[in-house]
Parts: structure tokens; C-alpha cells; sequence
């Protein structure tokens, strides 16, 4: 079954940008107060902020480099061209024509907070913090850098700190959608509930407003990660039902929620947009994954099966239901699927491994190898192509052939833990396993490093002190193995022997019955397959 | 011209036998003799190749008897499982005879001609001839599937229980070279169960013999037949398309009749696909137990409680499964002292890639997983095994092991590679400590060629002290040894006769002293695959010389103790039980 993460939460550069265009304005404001004393020099540069202001960014930085050049020694020109770099994205050139600007006028506040809010876009807090400092020192009450101080704390995790700062400037905060959400990302953060309220009552007053709209999908996701779904639901329905982010938002949220295992609310979300008439493929791949998780496979099927018949040009959602059909044993469906994905994109080395799947599972080891070898073929890349061609012959029982796909694939993904699995697996299986004990081990201790939540190299590090009578750890691995998938049958039994020789009789006769439950599960589906005369 | 009875001498008495020199080997030592005079000994020796461990003397012998197996476009499983093959002296001539069962028809697998079982009476020759129609063995009542052979009424013949479906058949021998089918009187029919392997053994050691009967799976020849394809090519289904049966255990009343017990005793409860049983006091407590191999169902240790149950210890002896959790597909079973240690070990045959599995018993649960620390997992790692047995090939003192192998999926060639579906059989020798060497590439050419091999039978035909051998084959003839090096070592020959005990001696227990060597060997119940041997038990002893006689000390099924003291060696010696009044 395929795995849908999110990456970790960070706030997305583009609500950023916002909150320091609006300080390095300033800037430019502060450049029209210099507009009467007109010299030469002042022509480039006032001719500079003008085009700046049409929007015609490169030529603005032409005009000002040559105001720069021409008199090196004016502070307010170099900080105006860091300004229009700023404005170009140009984070970098910006930053250094900021720190000249300082260095030839230390004392100016407003350089430094300028220089601050782009440390701040680099990601270089330590130093904003240290120009907020000084600007806070000279002048306590500057509004725009106690703002931004909270923006930093915000982004150094000090939440409690940033909600103090951001909240005495409340009105400047919810006067943009990026601050408010930095303010609402802190205060769930710090756990400071009774302030939530307050930013939903913002953004609820500006939800029809299209971008606080991105805003408030962003609050919800934030919620949804602390826990508080209640609060996520609450936003959710601030968006209006007719805004085309709405899907997109309830999408964002079910996969967050699905990710943290509440697959029952992630359910119940799809399930009520899909009410709704959403017809969106990634909304039925996910309703699918969720099915799956709750062990309905029967819904599970229909809801892929939606997927791949909303996009039928979308390959990546053939795969999830072409591993449910094989899972339960019905090969025909599956290469069924696999033709059809094949002829949507023939050159795509992803349904040739399917193929290889399928093929693998009817026991057609020559046609899996010829698959999984026209897969790698058509992408050097893929490393479940050589992932397959090693499982062909660990299938037909060609150990060393076996064994050298799989040092192949660690020397070629060498990030890969499944190939450092595979190779100690079958090492544990030769018949020369015992003399070959440290070299599993350090292929095991490898894929952990790489995966640590790999169930199989954990499941395999136990057999391996198991076999040596290192109880304890055998027990620890089962049990690190079992935390990564409690349905896997082999680590409860395996469990169950580390008790008894424990003479923990109890915990080994628990053991053994999840064991024979799951095992049975998995043998009835067996026996149903097999008896249909589908091998 | 009749050979010497193995004793004709009083049967209370612990006697001892004169040594007992084959007409074989007489003859070919007339013929060495012979060769000598004419050519000088060293080119008689440069002229011959060494003899390898066994000839196949198959078609010499004269066994020309071939199964049929019903191979039918159904593909119905009965159909790769068979057959049974049983070593007895049914006639009490002091030789071996070989029972061959066959199969029998499937709805589309009919046989042009009738079918018919084998005796082949042994003749003392090296020839055998079949006599089972004057035996009355010859018809084939149901699908054949195993052997057990046994004297269940203690009268001192050996009697003849057959396997299969949907009946089974208990022959009596009537002492006359005649067989009468007393199943329905006994009431051994286990109608309706496809039976595998059965053991003869006292449970209740009450003097007679009772029956376990291991039975494989449902089975119906009627309807649409399970239906199952490799790579589109119709093949036999995996064995857990079948649903596994539960164990039979008969009481011997005492008088010719048995009472099902498989409830009061629990076996009832153990259902699964049963097909490979030994009957053998693992947990030395003086009751024998069952060591049930089981294919795709967990093998089980049932220990013998005294009071008429069992209680499985599968799990605790770490039998029962793989490491993974995985039954193995055990076929047959087999136990013996490999370590000298003095325990019953186990061998199980399994599925290619399981490996065949040896279990150390150690005396404490769990048994220890010698597999692969014996170098048994590396050459029996692509084969499927069936019959199995721990044999002194060469009378050295360790038990050496002997293997049949053979595939069941017909195309399973194009799948794996390394697999074959003809299989050759393995000889292993023990070179200490369980350690076994692969010796099959100088054990005859029946060691290099590959058959459907199934059952597996081991005893001394020819009486000279080296134990032979006969496996079965899946629509083929069998295949029959002799083993050439046995002889070269010295060895010591006992069969058991029991008074107070069951007569077989079946569960007892022996402990040989000679020189610095102690072995122990039992008198088991059963072991292989559907398949029965010699009950005869021969010691190796190596280089030991006839200055060292030997010591035998029996612990008799019954549990009394006796000891055969200064027993000559390169003979056979008949013991009689001693009864204290």
C-alpha cells in the first residue's frame, strides 16, 4: 500500500513574502521625504523608485545601481537598491547592500530594521534578532520591529514569546493574512487556547476575502496538526462552499489527519465533500487509503477505482489499486489494470513494475524479470525495478543472484533500506546463515539508520538475537517491528517465543493468539484465491 | 531351497544365534575364489571399480511392479501423494518381503488393466516374486496410500495395516502365507478420510499394539475438482485448498477389535494436514509419544500423559513452525540418536526452500534447530522430501540419514530455475556430532538419477548385517538397494520379541555397550514416509572386533528392564523378553 505524507509544517514562502514587502515600503516611503533635494545622482534614483513603483523592478535596480555607483558613500541609495532587490527576490544582494547601508550609517533605525526583515526572508534569525534588538533599544515602542521580533520568535519556536509580541500589535497583524497565521501558529503552539477565538472571529470576518482564504486553510491544517479538530472544523466552514480552494483546503486537512493515523475523520471529511458532489481523483485515492486502513477492502476497490475513472490519465492512481488486487489475490483484475495503465503511458517505467508485480505473483518469474528489466530500462532511477528484479530471484530461489541484486542496489541507492533488508534477509535464510551472523547485522543496523521505523529491519534485527539468545533484544526489536506495523503476523510470533523461553507464559500465549487471528486472516484469503482457480 | 529361519531355538529364552552367512554372499565368495585362481589379486583389483554404497538392483531382483497413481486432467492431490511400501517377513522364513501398494483410479484416471498391490517374497537369492494374489493382497479396495506394518494380536505374524481413501484395510496374517481383510471386525475402516501415514504403537502399553492414523485432508472425487494453474498450465492445487482432517487413534481391545479414542484422548482435536508420523518416547518418561509432521499445519509433539491423552508441546519444543510463523509442508518424519547423547532427535522432510528440518532434543524444551549447523539445509534446499529415515549406512555407529525427494508441480522447472520436479534422493553421512556430509554422488547411480520418489522403506533384505533400502515412485516402479560397504564394518543384529509387551517390541528401548561405545537406538512406531521397515535393529560398531563382545541393555515397552550381556557380534540374536513371575 502506497504511503501519503505531508512534509513537516513550515509556513510556505509564498504567505511570507507579504510581511516584509510591506517593512521594505517603508524604505521607499522614507525616499519621497527625500525627494525635494534633487542632485544628479537623486535623478537615478528617484527615477529608480518611480519605475519601482510601475512595477518595472530590473530596470528600478538599473537606475539605482548607477545612483550607487556614481555616489558609493550615500547610505539611502544603497538601501533603496536593497530594497528593489528585495522586491525582485534577490535575498542575497539585498542582504549585502543592506549591511553597506549600515555600515555607512550604524545608527539608523530603519536600515536596521529593513536589514532585519531580510535576514528574517533568509532565514537568518540570530541577526534579525540582534537588528531588533538594537532598533528596540533606541526606540521600545517601534511597532514594526517588535512585529517582526514576533515573526522571528515565531520561526525560532519560542511560541509563548511570539504571541506576546505579535498580539500587542494585534492590528498590524491581522491587517495581513501571512502574520495572522504566524500569530495562530504560535498561539496553538504555546497551548494558549483562550486566544484562539479571537483569530477565528478575524478570519471569519474575512473569509469571503479570496486571500484569506489561503489563510485560513492554512489555520486549519494548523489546528488539525495540534489535535484541535474541533477548531479546524470550525475554520473549515468559514470557507464559503462555492470558493474552488474549499476542495483543495479539505484535501490538505485529510491528509494531514490520515498521515497522523485519525483515519476515521479523514473519512468522514472525504466522504462529505464527495457527498457534496466533489468529483476530484485525489479526494477517491485517499477515501481509498482510508478503506484500506479500516480493512474494507470492498469500498476500498470502489473508491480507487472512482480515481483512476474521474483522471484516467493520472498513472500514479493506478498503483494503489493494482497492489489492493493483488493483496486479495485477484491477479486477473490486476493485470487487467496493469494493461490498461500500460497503455496510458507505455514509456512510464512505474506501471512496467507493476506489471513485474503482477507478474511475480502468478509466478511467471521469466515475464516479472522482463518487466521489471524494461522498467529500469526506461528509468536508470527507479528503484523498485531493481528492487523487483532482485525479488525474482529471491522468488525462484536463486540466493546468490539474489543477493548481488540486492549489493547492487545498495551501492547504487545507497538510501534505499529495503535493499539492505532484502540482502540480510536473505542471507538469514541461506543455509550458511550462522556463519554470516555480523554482516547481516550490519546491513540491519544500516537499514534501521535509514528507516528507523522499518518494521522488517526490526523484525529481522530480533531473529537475529533471537537466534543468538539475547532475549531482551529480541524482544525490543519484535516490539519496535510491531509498533511499525501491529498486523504483522511473523512479530507476534516471534514475540510469542521470546516469552516462552522467558517463561513469561502468559505474554507468549497472548502473543500467539494475535498471531493465529491475523495468520488465519491472511490464509482465508489464501485459501478463497486459490480454490477459485486463480493462482 | 529355504534358507535358515533367523531361530529355531525356544522363545523365552534370550538367545543367540548362530551367524547367519546369506546364499548371496556364499556365492560371492565362491566366485572371488573363483576369480582368484585365475588372475593374480592385484589385477583383479586394478579391473574393479569400487562398489558404490548401493546397486540398484531393481530389475535383477525382479521387481518389475509399477503404481498407477490415477494421473487424471483433474488433477486431484491423491493423485502426487502416493504410495506406501512395507518391508515384513510375512511368511517367518527368516527373510524380508516387500508389500507394494498401489494407488488407484480418479474419475478420469483410469488404468487399462486391473490394478493390484505387490508381495514380493523375498527369496533369499537376491529374487524376489510376487505372491500377492496368492496372498491375497493383490486387490486394490480403495486409493492406496500407506503402510504400517505390525503384529497387532501378538501371535507372531506380521499383520498388515493399508492407508487411503475413503477406507482403510487391516490384512491378518493367518501364519500360512495368507492374508484375511479383517478391517470391518476390527472396524479400521476410517471410512470417508483420506489417510496418510498410520504408526502402530502401545499407548496404553497394555501389551497390545494400538493404531494412529494420520489423515490428510477432505477429499472428494465427485463434483468439480479444485482447480488450480501455474503460469496457465493446470496443475496440482497447494495443499491448503484442501481442508486438513483430524487425527485417528484406535484402541486395541485385545481381541482383534479397536474402539476410536480420538476423542477421549484429544487427538480429535488437532486438525490439520497430517502425513508423516513416528511413534518414540521423546520426552524419556517410559510412554511413547507422537511426532505428527504436518503439511502447511503446524507439526505437532504429542506427549504421552499416561492416562490415555496427549497434550501437544509443539510449541514449547519449537517444532511446530518456521521462524516466520510458517508451517513447513512436513511430509515425513523420522527420530534417532545422531549425537549420541542418548535422546531421540527428529528429522522432518519439508517443501523446496524450507529446507528438511533436524531437531536436537536436548533433553529440555525447545528443542534446538540443528538445520543448517548440521549442513543439512544446503543440499536439501531446492528438494521436496518425502520419505526419510536414519540409517548406519556403513555400520559405523553414527546414524547417517536417507532422503526421497520429488517435485509435485509438473512445470515447476520453468519457474525456478534450481528446482527440479524429478529429484535425486540423498545420502548423508554423519560425520559426528550431527554433522552431515553429502555423500549421494558415490552412493550408486540410484543417487544420481531423479525420480517422483515418495515412500522410503529401510531393512536388511539380504541378512548381511548392512541395512538396504527401497523407495516408492509416482507412477513408476520402485526403486530397490542394496547396500555394498555395511559389511565392511562390524555391526550386531537384534530382534525383539515381546511376551508381557506388545510381541513387536514396538517402543522399546536399547543401549549398546561395547568397546568405548554406547548407542542407543529405539524400536519406534511408524517414521518415514507412509512407509514400514525392518524391525530388526542393527548397531554399527565400526572397527570393534569379536574379542569385545557386547552389552545390551532393553528397556521394554512395558517399562522392564534387561540386560543381553557378551553378545557375539556380525549376528543377529533374537531376545525374548524376560516376564518375572
Amino acid at each position: 500500500m502506497s504511503s501519503r505524507r505531508i512534509r513537516p509544517f513550515q509556513i510556505p514562502r509564498r504567505f511570507v513574502l507579504p510581511s516584509v514587502l510591506s517593512l521594505l515600503c517603508m524604505a521607499l516611503l522614507m525616499v519621497h521625504d527625500l525627494w525635494a533635494r534633487r542632485t544628479p545622482t537623486q535623478d537615478h534614483a528617484s527615477l529608480g523608485i518611480s519605475l519601482a513603483k510601475q512595477g518595472k523592478l530590473p530596470e528600478a535596480e538599473q537606475e539605482l545601481r548607477e545612483a550607487v555607483r556614481v555616489t558609493p558613500v550615500v547610505a539611502l541609495y544603497r538601501a533603496q537598491l536593497g530594497s528593489i532587490l528585495g522586491l525582485e527576490g534577490k535575498w542575497k544582494e539585498a542582504l549585502e547592500s543592506f549591511q553597506k547601508a549600515i555600515d555607512l550609517a550604524p545608527e539608523n533605525l530603519d536600515f536596521r530594521r529593513e536589514t532585519a526583515a531580510v535576514q528574517w526572508q533568509l532565514g537568518l534569525m540570530a541577526s534579525a534578532e540582534k537588528n531588533l534588538h538594537f532598533v528596540l533599544a533606541k526606540h521600545p515602542g517601534d511597532s514594526g520591529a517588535l512585529l517582526l521580533l514576533g515573526l522571528v520568535k515565531e520561526r525560532t519556536g519560542d511560541y509563548a514569546k511570539a504571541v506576546e509580541l505579535l498580539d500587542s500589535q494585534f492590528e498590524l497583524v491581522i491587517a495581513q493574512p501571512d502574520r495572522t497565521v504566524a500569530l495562530f501558529h504560535s498561539i496553538v503552539q504555546s497551548g494558549q487556547q483562550d486566544k484562539i477565538a479571537r483569530v477565528v472571529d478575524i478570519l471569519r470576518l474575512r473569509a469571503s476575502d479570496k486571500l484569506w482564504t489561503i489563510a485560513i486553510g492554512r489555520c486549519i491544517q494548523i489546528a488539525a496538526m495540534g489535535g484541535d479538530l474541533q477548531t479546524a472544523e470550525a475554520m473549515f466552514a468559514l470557507i464559503p462552499s462555492d470558493d474552488s480552494s474549499r476542495t483543495d483546503v479539505a484535501l490538505q486537512l485529510a491528509k494531514l489527519l490520515y498521515n497522523r493515523g485519525q483515519v476515521h475523520q479523514a473519512k468522514e471529511l472525504l466522504s462529505q465533500l464527495a457527498a457534496q458532489g466533489v468529483v476530484n481523483a485525489d479526494l477517491q485515492a485517499l477515501l481509498g487509503n482510508c478503506f484500506e486502513s479500516e480493512r474494507q477492502p470492498g469500498l476500498a476497490l470502489q473508491a480507487y477505482r472512482r480515481a483512476i475513472e474521474v483522471d484516467p490519465s493520472r498513472i500514479d492512481h493506478y498503483e494503489d489499486l493494482i497492489s489492493l488486487l493483488l493483496y486479495l489475490r485477484r491477479t486477473n483484475d490486476a493485470i487487467a489494470l496493469v494493461n490498461r495503465a500500460l497503455a496510458v503511458a507505455p514509456n512510464d517505467a512505474r506501471p512496467w513494475v507493476w506489471k513485474g508485480n503482477v507478474d511475480l505473483r502468478r509466478n511467471a518469474s521469466k515475464d516479472a524479470m522482463e518487466s521489471y528489466r524494461h522498467a529500469a530500462k526506461l528509468d536508470s532511477s527507479n528503484a523498485d525495478a531493481m528492487f523487483g528484479i532482485a525479488a525474482v530471484y529471491f522468488a525462484t530461489g536463486q540466493s546468490d543472484a539474489a543477493i548481488a541484486e540486492y549489493k547492487a542496489g545498495i551501492a547504487r541507492f545507497p538510501n534505499d533500506e529495503r535493499f539492505y533488508v532484502g540482502c540480510a534477509e536473505m542471507l538469514l535464510a541461506s543455509p550458511d546463515s550462522p556463519k554470516l551472523l555480523a554482516q547481516e547485522e550490519s546491513l540491519l543496523q544500516e537499514a534501521v539508520k535509514l528507516a528507523p521505523q522499518s518494521a522488517e529491519a526490526h523484525y529481522l534485527l530480533g531473529q537475529l538475537a533471537l537466534q543468538q539468545s539475547r532475549l531482551k533484544d529480541a524482544e525490543t526489536e519484535f516490539s519496535l517491528s510491531l509498533l511499525s506495523d501491529p498486523d504483522r503476523s511473523k512479530a507476534h510470533f516471534a514475540l510469542s517465543v521470546v516469552y516462552r523461553r522467558m517463561g513469561r507464559t502468559d505474554d507468549a500465549t497472548k502473543e500467539f493468539a494475535v498471531y493465529q487471528d491475523l495468520k488465519q486472516a491472511e490464509e482465508s484469503g489464501t485459501t478463497a484465491a486459490m480454490t477459485a482457480g486463480k493462482p | 531351497m529355504k534358507p535358515l529361519r533367523i531361530s529355531s531355538r525356544k522363545a523365552d529364552s534370550p538367545d543367540q544365534l548362530p551367524f547367519i552367512s546369506s546364499r548371496r554372499h556364499f556365492l560371492c565368495a565362491l566366485s572371488a575364489a573363483a576369480i582368484g585362481q585365475f588372475f593374480p589379486p592385484t589385477l583383479v583389483r586394478a579391473g574393479t571399480p569400487p562398489k558404490p554404497i548401493f546397486s540398484d538392483i531393481t530389475a535383477e531382483a525382479g521387481l518389475t511392479w509399477r503404481q498407477f497413481n490415477g494421473f487424471s486432467p483433474d488433477r486431484y492431490l491423491i493423485e502426487t501423494m502416493g504410495g506406501g511400501v512395507g518391508l515384513l517377513d510375512f511368511d517367518d522364513d527368516g527373510w524380508l518381503d516387500i508389500f507394494l501398494l498401489n494407488g488407484g483410479e480418479t474419475p478420469r484416471g483410469r488404468s487399462e488393466k486391473s490394478l493390484q498391490n505387490a508381495l514380493y517374497r523375498n527369496l533369499g537369492s537376491g529374487k524376489f516374486v510376487d505372491v500377492a494374489v496368492e496372498a491375497g493382497l493383490s486387490r486394490v479396495k480403495s486409493y492406496g496410500m500407506g503402510v504400517a506394518v505390525a503384529d497387532f494380536d501378538n501371535d507372531g505374524h506380521q499383520d498388515i495395516f493399508i492407508t487411503g481413501f475413503p477406507n482403510c484395510t487391516l490384512y491378518h496374517n493367518n501364519g500360512n502365507g495368507t492374508f484375511t481383510d479383517v478391517t470391518a471386525d476390527a472396524g479400521l475402516q476410517n471410512t470417508g478420510r483420506w489417510a496418510s501415514s498410520a504408526a502402530w504403537f502401545d499407548y496404553d502399553r497394555d501389551g497390545f499394539l494400538d493404531l494412529v492414523v494420520c489423515n490428510y485432508a477432505e477429499l472428494s472425487f465427485e463434483g468439480v475438482a479444485p482447480k488450480c494453474e501455474y503460469v496457465n498450465v493446470r496443475t496440482y492445487c497447494e495443499q491448503r485448498a484442501y481442508q486438513g482432517m483430524p487425527l485417528t487413534i484406535y484402541r486395541n481391545n485385545r481381541n482383534g477389535t479397536f474402539t476410536d479414542v480420538s476423542r477421549p484422548s484429544g487427538l480429535d482435536r488437532f486438525v490439520g494436514r497430517a502425513l508423516g508420523v513416528v511413534a518414540i518416547d521423546i520426552d524419556d518418561d517410559g510412554w511413547p509419544d507422537l511426532f505428527v509432521a504436518r503439511d502447511a499445519s503446524p507439526n505437532l509433539l504429542l506427549l504421552n500423559k499416561h492416562d490415555g491423552t496427549f497434550v501437544d508441546a509443539g510449541l514449547e519444543a519449537e517444532i511446530a513452525f518456521d521462524m516466520n510463523g510458517n508451517a513447513r509442508a512436513g511430509m515425513g518424519v523420522d527420530a534417532g540418536d545422531v549425537n549420541g547423547d542418548g535422546r531421540p532427535d527428529v528429522v522432518v522432510t519439508n517443501f523446496s526452500f524450507e529446507f528438511h528440518s533436524l531437531f536436537l532434543n536436548r533433553g529440555v524444551f525447545p528443542f534446538e534447530d540443528w538445520t543448517r549447523a548440521s549442513h543439512l539445509a544446503g543440499p536439501t534446499r531446492a528438494d521436496v522430501g518425502w520419505g526419510v529415515r536414519f540409517v548406519d549406512f556403513d555400520n559405523d555407529g553414527l546414524l547417517d540419514l536417507m532422503i526421497v525427494n520429488g517435485h509435485v508441480i509438473e512445470v515447476i522447472e520453468s519457474l525456478q530455475p534450481q528446482v527440479k520436479y524429478r529429484e535425486q534422493p540423498l545420502l548423508l553421512h554423519n560425520l559426528g556430532n550431527a554433522v552431515f556430509e553429502d555423500v549421494s554422488f558415490k552412493a550408486g547411480t540410484a543417487f544420481s538419477q531423479s525420480y517422483l520418489a515418495r515412500g522410503l522403506a529401510i531393512g536388511d533384505w539380504d541378512n548381511d548385517g548392512a541395512p538396504d533400502a527401497i523407495f516408492t515412485c509416482i507412477g513408476d516402479r520402485p526403486v530397490l538397494l542394496r547396500n555394498n560397504v555395511g559389511q565392511k564394518n562390524s555391526w550386531i543384529g537384534l530382534r525383539l520379541v515381546g511376551v508381557k509387551s506388545n510381541r513387536d517390541a514396538i517402543g522399546a528401548r536399547l543401549t549398546l555397550r561395547g568397546g568405548v561405545r554406547k548407542l542407543t537406538r529405539w524400536l519406534s512406531g511408524g517414521s518415514s514416509y507412509l512407509s514400514s521397515h525392518d524391525k530388526r535393529i542393527v548397531f554399527g560398531l565400526g572397527n570393534l572386533t569379536s574379542s569385545h563382545p557386547v552389552d545390551v541393555e532393553i528397556v521394554w515397552p512395558n517399562g522392564g528392564t534387561q540386560v543381553a550381556s557378551a553378545l557375539e557380534i556380525n549376528r543377529y540374536h533374537r531376545i525374548v523378553e524376560q516376564v518375572t513371575k
